[in-house]
């Protein structure tokens, strides 16, 4: 979707334009409306960040990406997150108009569009230009089938537990006793026990939960399985392992672990613990940046965080994160031209320079060499703690609500949630997920 | 009285002497409805005609929706048998009817009550229920299903004014239900009405003088003039709730998203579910097809009903 730059009009040049319109019907002259070669182009870009520091860091980009580049004009708008996800951008494609530019949240969801054709096959760009720029492994976010489609953007882990240290003095529980998972579920009881809500968690929207029990697989089956799992090389969701680590999660669930923000939206669920009303808060990398922003806004507020406990006794989550990416890629064009800008804005928010400007803004991840230099971010505090464990993550691993077939992933995110709230058996759930997979995997 | 036959003769537009020697099979009257519905065809063939019998099309292939409509592959029938054999789809089916089975009762006799109410009332009265039944019509189904959000939300809805712990009607599969079917009938009991008022207000008053001097009290009237005189408007009326539980989508959309856990996953979403959050147009079409041909056929039964027992008042 391409569009000459239009300027509005001021009341002065209506009249002026008017009255040459006039002058010229009036002699018989007017001329073909032609644009003129060194219009701008117009590049609609649309994200999922309608809101915060993500919505302002995208804006600071834009705005610089449109500072530097007099030929190109680029208009983002944010969307709602889940509507952005299940609606507005299937529908856009669907119908035949898509953003010239789009974030994509996961890594399958963005191949559900590339299959048909949709999105702009970079890859000579990328070997050309980008390949060098990025943290290892990352590729394999966007890469199918040998061939890249989108650049990253911001990149992270899922596995951390935040927790509130006001509240762990309160009812006396130390960050080291949520090391494993039995140490957690025993914090969990003492702040049961005190009224306060262990976790906020927040899975209306479906997909924490599949991050949890993720975790709790993963911690279950070793590294080396879940993956095989989680790819779908071997292995299946029913089998034994898979169910005991949603076995776990249910458990945390009936428990009253996390009070009564299961069915919350992740938003309202999150909000519990900024609120300084759980003790926890169940989430990713991502949240970082939200700690930084709360402990400079009260310094009262003593907040960390650490990676997920492990199951004792159990290989545990191993050093490789399950990976959550941020991408951004371009629609699909035979235009020239529009290749050419589309690229241009790709190559921009792909750099360091952008990503660094992002990371002033919020300072959670980056994917980019050099981001966080370029930022000139003095990294302390939490920030330099989650780097420290952001550098020496080993392996990519996409999370499986992405890894597996678009096609079954609406019935992953409703099992789980419908498991969780005990409308069907950890099993029954389980061979349901399965199911839907097995009648989508690729062939 | 009401006259409600037309004239059989052609009256107004006669043909030339020589046209009408033939005796075409096509008549002047055919042709002059035709052309005043052709303005109309200009719209509806385009707009509804096309995108249905390309949805037809789209049913028998393996399309994601996403892009690349051409190169679709045919699949022939294979979405249909699916679909037979996809418990999701039977169970939607079921929810569907249970919906149904809620909602058109309720409508139906709601609405006539308030449509006999603002029929007999005066003033006041007449004009505050009026309004009140009315507000809902100008509303959409996303305005009315945040409206009911906020109504049941056990924070700050009627549950937390009646209960000290108040129940979340949202969080078990059959409140859920029950939540969006009162939705639905609030949200439609404008329209109801006004069609049973409509009914009313063309039944004769002699009638139920009639009625009075022959000593029926104001039930027997109501049992005996009133009930069958309005039989086509209930079957109309009957019909058109029944299409509109069918087709619901917005409501749940707004309130559920068809949970918990498919509780209130109505046919119309799990075919939205399918086609734009599975990437599975193909198998989506199909199931719009399938709605389809419900609504069709409960279309012609209501059609076949009307015209079976046409009210004359002589």
């Amino acid at each position: 979707m391409i569009k000459q730059q239009t300027n509005k009009l001021s009341r002065r040049d209506f009249l002026k334009a008017t009255a040459a319109g006039a002058a010229a019907v009036g002699t018989g002259a007017v001329p073909l409306p032609v644009a003129a070669q060194d219009d701008p182009i117009n590049l609609i870009m649309w994200s999922n960040f309608s809101a915060g520091s993500a919505l302002e860091a995208v804006d600071a980009m834009v705005a610089a990406i449109n500072e530097a580049n007099s030929d190109i004009v680029v208009e983002h708008t944010g969307f709602q997150n889940e509507d952005y996800k299940a609606t507005i951008l299937n529908t856009a494609f669907a119908g035949g108009a898509p953003p010239d530019i789009f974030a994509s949240v996961g890594f399958e969801w963005l191949f559900a569009f590339v299959r048909p054709g949709a999105v702009l096959d970079i890859t000579d760009y990328y070997e050309a230009n980008l390949r060098d720029r990025y943290i290892p492994g990352i590729e394999a976010t966007y890469d199918f089938e040998g061939r890249f489609w989108a650049v990253p953007w911001r990149v992270g882990s899922t596995p951390f537990i935040h927790y509130n240290l006001n509240l762990f003095d309160q009812i006396g529980a130390s960050p080291d006793d949520i090391a494993t998972v039995d140490g957690l579920m025993d914090v969990c009881e003492k702040g049961l026990a005190a009224g306060i809500t262990p976790i906020g968690f927040g899975n209306k929207n479906q997909w924490n939960a599949v991050h949890w029990i993720s975790n709790f697989v993963k911690n279950i089956m070793g590294a080396e399985s879940a993956n095989a799992l989680f790819s779908m090389r071997e292995g299946s969701w029913a089998d034994a392992e898979p169910i005991e680590g949603a076995t776990r999660m249910k458990t945390f669930v009936d428990n009253g672990y996390f009070g009564n923000s299961l069915n919350e939206s992740y938003g309202v669920g999150s909000q519990l613990y900024w609120a300084g009303e759980s003790l926890m808060l169940g989430t990713g990398g991502w949240e970082v940046s939200g700690l930084v922003r709360k402990m400079e806004e009260d310094p009262e507020f003593r907040g960390d965080f650490k990676e997920f406990p492990v199951e004792v006794g159990k290989p545990g989550l191993g050093s490789d994160w399950i990976f959550w990416g941020s991408l951004w890629a371009a629609s699909a064009s035979d235009d020239n031209a529009a290749i050419q800008a589309r690229l241009k804005v790709l190559d921009a928010v792909g750099s360091a320079a952008m990503q660094g400007l992002s990371f002033q803004v919020r300072q959670d991840s980056y994917a980019a060499r050099g981001a966080v230099a370029a930022s000139g971010v003095e990294i302390a505090g939490p920030t330099a703690k989650y780097y420290e464990l952001y550098e020496n993550a080993t392996a990519l691993l996409p999370i499986p609500d992405v890894a597996i077939p678009t096609q079954a992933t609406a019935t992953m995110y409703e099992e789980f949630q419908g498991m969780l709230l005990g409308h069907v058996s950890v099993e029954d759930a389980l061979n349901e997920i399965a199911d839907a997979i097995d009648r989508f995997r690729p062939e | 009285m009401k006259q409600a036959q037309m004239s059989q003769s052609a009256g107004l537009f006669r043909l030339p002497r020589l046209l009408r020697t033939v005796r075409p099979k096509i008549s002047a009257k055919d042709v002059v409805h035709g052309l005043m519905v052709l303005p109309a065809l200009v719209f509806y063939i385009p707009l509804f005609v096309v995108p249905i019998l390309l949805g037809l099309a789209v049913s028998f292939g393996d399309w994601s929706g996403v892009a690349g409509a051409l190169d679709m592959e045919w699949i022939g029938a294979e979405n249909y048998v699916e679909l037979a054999g996809d418990r999701k789809f039977w169970s939607s089916l079921g929810i569907t009817l249970r919906y149904a089975a809620m909602v058109v009762p309720s409508q139906l006799l709601i609405g006539l009550l308030l449509a006999a109410t603002i029929n007999s009332g005066k003033g006041m009265l007449s004009a505050g229920v009026k309004v009140a039944i009315l507000t809902p019509i100008a509303m959409s189904a996303v305005a009315i299903g945040i409206l009911a959000t906020f109504l049941f939300s056990p924070q700050i809805g009627i549950p937390a004014l009646i209960s000290n712990e108040p129940v979340d009607l949202f969080a078990e599969p059959n409140g859920a239900l029950l939540g969006v079917s009162i939705a639905h009938v609030w949200g439609g009991i404008g329209f109801t009405t006004f069609i049973f008022l409509a009914g009313l207000q063309a039944i004769p008053e002699e009638l139920y003088e009639a009625a009075k001097i022959d000593g029926a009290g104001l039930m027997a009237r109501f049992r005996r003039v009133t009930i069958p005189l309005l039989r086509e408007t209930t079957i109309v009326n009957l019909i058109l709730i029944f299409i509109g539980a069918f087709r619901s989508f917005g409501l749940i959309y707004t309130m559920t998203r068809g949970g918990p856990y498919r509780a209130t996953e109505v046919l119309s979403f799990f075919m939205y579910k399918q086609a734009f959050v599975s990437f599975r147009m193909s198998y989506g079409s199909a199931i719009a097809v399938i709605l389809f041909l419900i609504i069709a056929t409960i279309t012609l039964f209501k059609i076949r009903l009307t015209r079976a027992g046409t009210t004359r008042y002589y």
